[in-house]
């Protein structure tokens, strides 16, 4: 079965032309506990509404953030209503046996470069503009913004 | 004469596999999301029958959002019918989503359920192309369980579509 996927991975990799599903971030210095509250803020404060959190793991620690906005929602699901299989976008925090904390979700860049033969300039632009809040609100969260 | 039928043959297989894998993979969204018009019901009647079955086969539903009502609520008006079930909250979730985050994007499910003005469609994301990428670091018993899941799932919306 794994040499299978593995197979599947190569084969998907050479015809849809993406790369890795997952774009993550490594905060450093600030306690996980924190970093879940200040994502928190952050993404709300972007319009990037938290619809539910929800805490997956306690060791090690680990809560996925189901995030929401519907202005984008309307213009992405109006002309490709398959994409609400991926929403609410996830977005995850993740304690590392280091101290570090992980934040990541979906790779918005490769999941554009992967359809985007198929989608319009306007759809490209709103995923493009929601995975730039994301990214600025995991920069407030590390404190760079 | 035998060596020219079997190399013919052989190019004729080729070239099936070749067009086939090309049809599969070189459409990103027959890759990842699984999608079918439902007979006969409309966007209210499939909705509700698809979280009794999902409930019924063990994909048990967590929450629906009413993404349609809540466009409407905010002045959108000509917005078709369109709710996201969530779903496939399967036992030892934390488990797999430390080992592998990638798959908080498939547990829960979202199943998407929408009229597009020419029909109601349902569409579920494949577990394939995240399941490609995280082998490594899964199981076997892990890449059965969500595999199997999916597979449920996909029967599921076929139960409903007919």
């Amino acid at each position: 079965m794994r040499k299978l996927l593995l197979l599947l991975a190569t084969l998907t990799i050479l015809f849809a032309q993406s790369g890795k599903l997952l774009y993550t971030e490594r905060i450093e210095g600030i306690p996980y506990e924190e970093v879940v509250i200040l994502l928190e803020t952050a993404l709300n404060g972007k319009n990037m509404n938290v619809l539910e959190k929800l805490e997956v793991s306690k060791k090690p620690k680990m809560t996925v953030f189901y995030v929401c906005n519907l202005t984008y929602g309307d213009k992405i699901l109006r002309a490709f209503p398959q994409f609400g299989t991926l929403a609410p976008c996830r977005i995850y925090v993740l304690e590392r046996e280091d101290g570090s904390v992980e934040v990541g979700y979906i790779n918005v860049q490769n999941l554009v470069k992967g359809f985007r033969k198929y989608l319009t300039p306007e759809v490209i632009e709103v995923f493009l503009k929601a995975d730039k809040d994301v990214k600025e609100a995991i920069k407030e969260v590390k404190g760079e913004m | 004469m035998r060596a020219l039928v079997a190399f013919l043959i052989g190019a004729i297989i080729a070239l099936s596999l070749f067009y086939f894998i090309r049809y599969y993979f070189g459409n990103p969204f027959r890759l990842m999301f699984y999608t079918v018009e439902v007979k006969n019901k409309n966007f209210d009647q499939t909705l509700e029958e698809l979280q009794k079955k999902l409930n019924e086969n063990g994909l048990k539903v967590i929450r629906v959002l009413p993404i349609s009502k809540a466009l409407e609520a905010r002045g959108v008006k000509d917005f078709m019918k369109y709710s996201i079930i969530l779903a496939c909250d399967i036992p030892n979730k934390e488990k797999l989503l430390v080992k592998a985050p990638s798959l908080t994007n498939l547990i829960p499910c979202s199943v998407a359920v929408y009229d597009d003005g020419k029909g109601v469609k349902v569409s579920a994301p494949k577990e394939i192309v995240f399941l490609a990428e995280e082998a490594k670091k899964l199981t076997e018993e892990e890449i059965k369980l969500l595999i199997d899941t999916y597979r449920t799932l996909r029967k599921t919306i076929d139960e409903v579509r007919r």
